[in-house]
């Protein structure tokens, strides 16, 4: 494998514009060391950032995007982990640094923001104490009082309301949002100038992720500090970033100003992951998604990483790593065929036909409720009920698509799970084929299950990793007696292969499979009994765009060819303009919204979905909504508001509101709305 | 919280009644006749007829059972049929010797483990943290039947700095302290490097790093605050163990504790003595788990403002 190559010079560079490089990254290259050797999991980076400037790294899971942050914070493990290069800052080569001097640029000059602010925080300190500490370190303030005053500042700053009372509150007792601005007070706490974002908003619903990348533009522009983004999502490097530099299997393979990039990008990658992006308002095309799968890390790849998966590899790709060639100012890609034209997309036609008017109905749903009950004390009396469905009707037609859309807790995945009567439900019917599945039982129950699958939402965790593939995929098959033996292996082989993966594949362990392959199977399960039905509860939210495509190209194929009926449970909206036939939109255990997924994405009149749309990060700078901020946090469902359980974050709540709870009302169509507003 | 405590402390009290249940039960489910056992065979039908009133199992077990209660609820465990003497003196003269005992071999197993299990997670892979983790494997490993007579072979008998054996004065608790807490330091050592090591692979740990602090604010402020919470536990499962005595170290040192007592009453079939051993060894447990539990919840903030 070539590693540690020496930037290469190339004409048009160094960038124009650039004046006064903040940070200049030369030939970074993070070698892990294993028993079998060393693998360079990150090779050869060199990219600047300018004093101010937002770059953004742009790679999916595994591209060694968070191993080049640990490694410019020096936040590796020595023992396992090699780093060479240079990484300058204002002149001083980090790597070269005394560990004791490092740590002033830790928090410092440089601060880090993470992906997951569950586990980010000590859950045994306060909030105060640990922002504390990152200003008694960095600020030479010691006095007690002078400290806390400059963390209610810090608090402030960040949008935490009322800091002062929040100084003594354990991270446990913060929501997800608030958790993470106690983290981006403490990077603030040293005055950095650069601010390193490792995917601040992955795990943070979409109005959320909004206000949280409001939250750091502006505190970036305020201060003049410089934005290290990382991150998966075009939408957000859309949104935020001055210019972007795209990873792929531990290289850097284009480095552009973002308008000159989402214009046109150079390398057939970018031109792939920004083809596979889901968008709101392309619904008439499925993305193509990119066929394969990223090398592992570390892999040793002779040539260009990327020829494996790209349809416009020649014999050159395959042989010799290619160099930086410019394309414009500012804008270089490491690829041999750059300047050619893509190839016509091969599956153009992959939409598939929307029905149009009224089908049978296959499954109505009619005031669901499910309620679980909070246990207290020696006897467990119920305390309180946690409201998580509270009065939910849907119908679904075969081979139509319903996307029940909502952010976290909203109830969604309860709805989903009842329909397949994982849970039971607290009231309301069920009713399939004239039958109520609700008051079903036993045998009955079990004699329908076949017709009701479900694909569930972590590809790692919904798998018994004892069990071989076939056995996964044909013990429904076994269990309901629909197959046997040589019939039961023949089917699971056939099954496979309908998911895209090979009939020998049975024979292996799910361990062996990428997350996007392990989807496949857990599809191919679901798909084993010929159910009329599959729940498919966030199928792609842990995988890469580039897989998402694939995975979602897939369902709507078996959809096409079975007629399957599918509940699309996402809380992803670009996802669900793609898949879906009808929406609805759920908060607080109730549907708000629902009609064609025209109707409610073009045309939204519940405050929320409105909220929702304009939360996504658009790529297309003329199709971005004007952000509607929502206040405050979402209610607990074990005690939900009176009236309308919207009011109040409501930007267009009347006093009315708060006392009456709103019905459902038709907008013309299959437009429905739950607002008094509509009226 | 209260309410936590409350429920904590109302389930301690009902295993507390199944104990006492059980020990009351334990003279009845011995197999055979226990009046016969005590006696032996050769014993006059009168004397039988005598001991059986004397215990009362001539009674109906109902009513036997209330009347151990009651006498339970007044701390009268009944008379040794060996010593002659009430049950609850022979225990409060033996109590203080185990009390002894098991603070000075916790005491030391934790002055051992504590600093040696952090600093072998500090130095994870390193030399100091394979001698730490063998020496822990090796105290495990040796039996304190074995571990006793060795030291008393050489402190005792060739170097002569310790008595070999009874309970006399500061010198006479090293060698028992020391067997006993040896075994219980390799444990602690074992479970302190797991769990530090456990909580140093932590996000929070990343960004408490990230922060600049140094590595010995980052292992005592944030790491061991949350490494400890797993070593609470077992501390509080050993220090159970060792207050209703240590049968064997007792037993290797003639030290006069309750398991020493134990082991007597066992042997010369006081069943008195046993039924009230087994009972405070039972609620010695309990209590010291429940007390744990309770510390738990007040140190983790989790639990206490949950």
């Amino acid at each position: 494998m070539a590693i540690g190559v020496i930037p290469e010079p190339s004409p048009g560079w160094p960038l124009s514009g650039i004046s006064e490089p903040l940070l200049e990254v030369c030939d970074l290259t993070v070698r892990v060391v294993r028993p079998e050797g060393t693998a360079a999991v990150v090779a050869g980076l060199d990219f600047r950032i300018a004093r101010g400037e937002t770059l953004a790294l742009l790679g999916e899971s595994g591209c060694g995007k968070s191993m080049t942050a640990l490694a410019l914070m020096r936040l590796l493990p020595p023992a396992v982990v090699a780093v060479t290069g240079q990484v300058r800052l204002a002149g001083a080569d980090l790597l070269r640094l005394p560990e004791r001097a490092m740590r002033r640029v830790r928090g410092g000059q440089v601060a880090m923001i993470f992906q997951e602010p569950q586990t980010a925080l000590n859950p045994v300190l306060t909030v105060g104490a640990q922002v504390a500490e990152a200003v008694r370190r960095h600020t030479g303030r010691h006095g007690a009082r002078a400290v806390r005053e400059r963390v209610v500042e810090l608090l402030g700053e960040v949008g935490i309301p009322a800091p002062r009372e929040r100084l003594g509150d354990y991270p446990h007792q913060l929501s997800g949002g608030m958790k993470q601005r106690v983290v981006i007070a403490m990077a603030l706490a040293g005055r950095p100038q650069l601010l390193i974002a490792d995917e601040p908003t992955t795990a943070l619903d979409v109005t959320i992720q909004a206000e949280i990348l409001a939250l750091i533009v502006g505190l970036q522009r305020r201060h003049a500090m410089a934005l290290l983004l990382i991150t998966h999502d075009l939408g957000i490097v859309a949104e935020t970033a001055d210019r972007l530099a795209v990873m792929y299997a531990g290289r850097l393979v284009e480095e552009a100003p973002c308008a000159a990039f989402f214009a046109g990008p150079a390398h057939p990658y970018g031109r792939r992951l920004l083809a596979s992006r889901p968008s709101l308002d392309r619904r008439a095309a499925a993305p193509a998604g990119i066929p394969g799968r990223v090398p592992p890390p570390g892999a040793s790849v002779v040539g260009c990483r990327f020829a494996e998966r790209c349809d416009l590899a020649a014999p050159a790709c395959r042989s010799a790593e290619p160099a930086w060639h410019p394309v414009a100012a500012g804008h270089r890609v490491r690829c041999h065929r750059w300047a050619e034209a893509d190839p016509p997309p091969a599956d153009a036609a992959a939409r598939r036909p929307r029905p149009a008017g009224e089908t049978e109905v296959l499954l109505r749903v009619d005031g669901l409720v499910v309620h679980f009950p909070i246990r207290r004390g020696l006897l467990g009396r119920e305390a309180g009920r946690v409201r998580a469905v509270d009065g939910v009707s849907l119908t679904l037609h075969p081979g139509r698509t319903l996307a029940l859309v909502g952010e976290s807790g909203c109830g969604k995945t309860t709805v989903g799970r009842a329909l397949v009567r994982l849970v039971a439900p607290t009231a309301g019917a069920l009713w399939y084929r004239g039958r109520d599945l609700a008051r079903l039982g036993g045998r009955e129950l079990r004699a329908l299950r076949k017709d009701l699958q479900i694909v569930f939402q972590d590809p790692y965790g919904a798998m018994n990793p004892r069990l071989r593939v076939g056995d996964i995929v044909g013990e429904g098959l076994r269990t309901m007696g629909l197959a046997s033996g040589r019939a039961a292996r023949c089917r699971v082989a056939e099954l496979l292969e309908q998911v895209g993966l090979a009939a020998e594949d049975a024979r292996r362990w799910p361990h062996a499979f990428s997350g996007g392959q392990r989807q496949r199977i857990g599809i191919a399960r679901a798909l084993a009994p010929e159910p009329r039905l599959i729940v498919c509860d966030e199928p792609t939210s842990a995988l890469d765009v580039s897989v998402q495509a694939q995975i979602l190209g897939l369902l709507a194929r078996l959809q096409r060819e079975r007629a399957i009926a599918y509940l699309f449970i996402s809380h992803d909206l670009s996802v669900v303009a793609q898949m879906a036939d009808e929406v609805a939109v759920m908060y607080l255990g109730r549907i708000v919204e629902r009609g064609t997924v025209d109707e409610v994405l073009d045309r939204p009149r519940h405050p929320y979905t409105r909220a929702l749309l304009s939360a996504v990060p658009v790529v297309e700078v003329a199709a971005r909504r004007p952000a509607i901020r929502l206040a405050g946090e979402r209610p607990s469902p074990a005690r939900p508001p009176a009236g309308c359980r919207f009011h109040p974050r409501c930007p267009e709540a009347l006093a009315v509101c708060g006392r009456t709870d709103p019905p459902e009302v038709c907008l013309g169509g299959r437009h429905w709305v739950s607002c008094l507003r509509a009226g | 919280m209260l309410e936590a405590v409350a429920a904590r402390l109302a389930s301690a009290a009902v295993v507390v009644l199944g104990v006492c249940t059980l020990v009351f039960l334990l003279i009845h489910l011995v197999p055979g006749d226990p009046v016969e056992a005590m006696l032996g065979e050769g014993a006059r039908p009168a004397d039988r007829v005598a001991l059986r009133a004397a215990l009362g199992l001539d009674r109906p077990l109902g009513e036997q059972y209330v009347d151990y209660l009651a006498r339970l609820a007044r701390f009268d465990l009944g008379v040794s049929f060996q010593e002659r003497r009430p049950v609850a003196e022979l225990l409060a003269e033996r109590l203080p010797a185990t009390l002894e005992l098991a603070i000075a071999a916790l005491a030391l197993a934790l002055v051992i483990a504590i600093p040696l299990g952090v600093l072998a997670a500090a130095r994870h892979g390193g030399p100091l943290d394979g001698g730490a983790t063998g020496l822990a494997l090796l105290g495990i490993a040796i039996p304190n039947f074995w571990l006793g007579p060795l030291l008393i072979l050489v402190f005792s008998l060739w170097l002569d700095w310790t008595p070999v054996s009874g309970r006399d004065g500061l010198a006479s608790l090293i060698l028992p302290a020391v067997t006993l807490g040896t075994g219980l330091a390799a444990v602690l050592t074992r479970m302190v490097r797991a769990s530090v090591l456990e909580v140093l692979g932590e996000d929070y740990i990343r960004t408490a790093r990230a922060k600049g602090l140094g590595p010995i604010t980052v292992l005592w402020r944030h790491a061991l605050r949350n490494a400890w919470l797993p070593v609470l536990t077992l501390i509080g499962l050993q220090l159970g163990g060792l207050l209703g005595g240590a049968v064997i170290t007792e037993t290797v040192f003639a030290w006069p504790g309750v398991g020493s007592l134990l082991i007597d009453a066992i042997h010369a079939r006081d069943y008195p003595v046993v039924q009230a051993c087994v009972l405070l060894i039972s609620l010695a447990y309990l209590s010291v788990n429940a007390l744990t539990d309770l510390v738990y919840t007040w140190v983790d903030p989790r639990i206490r403002l949950g």
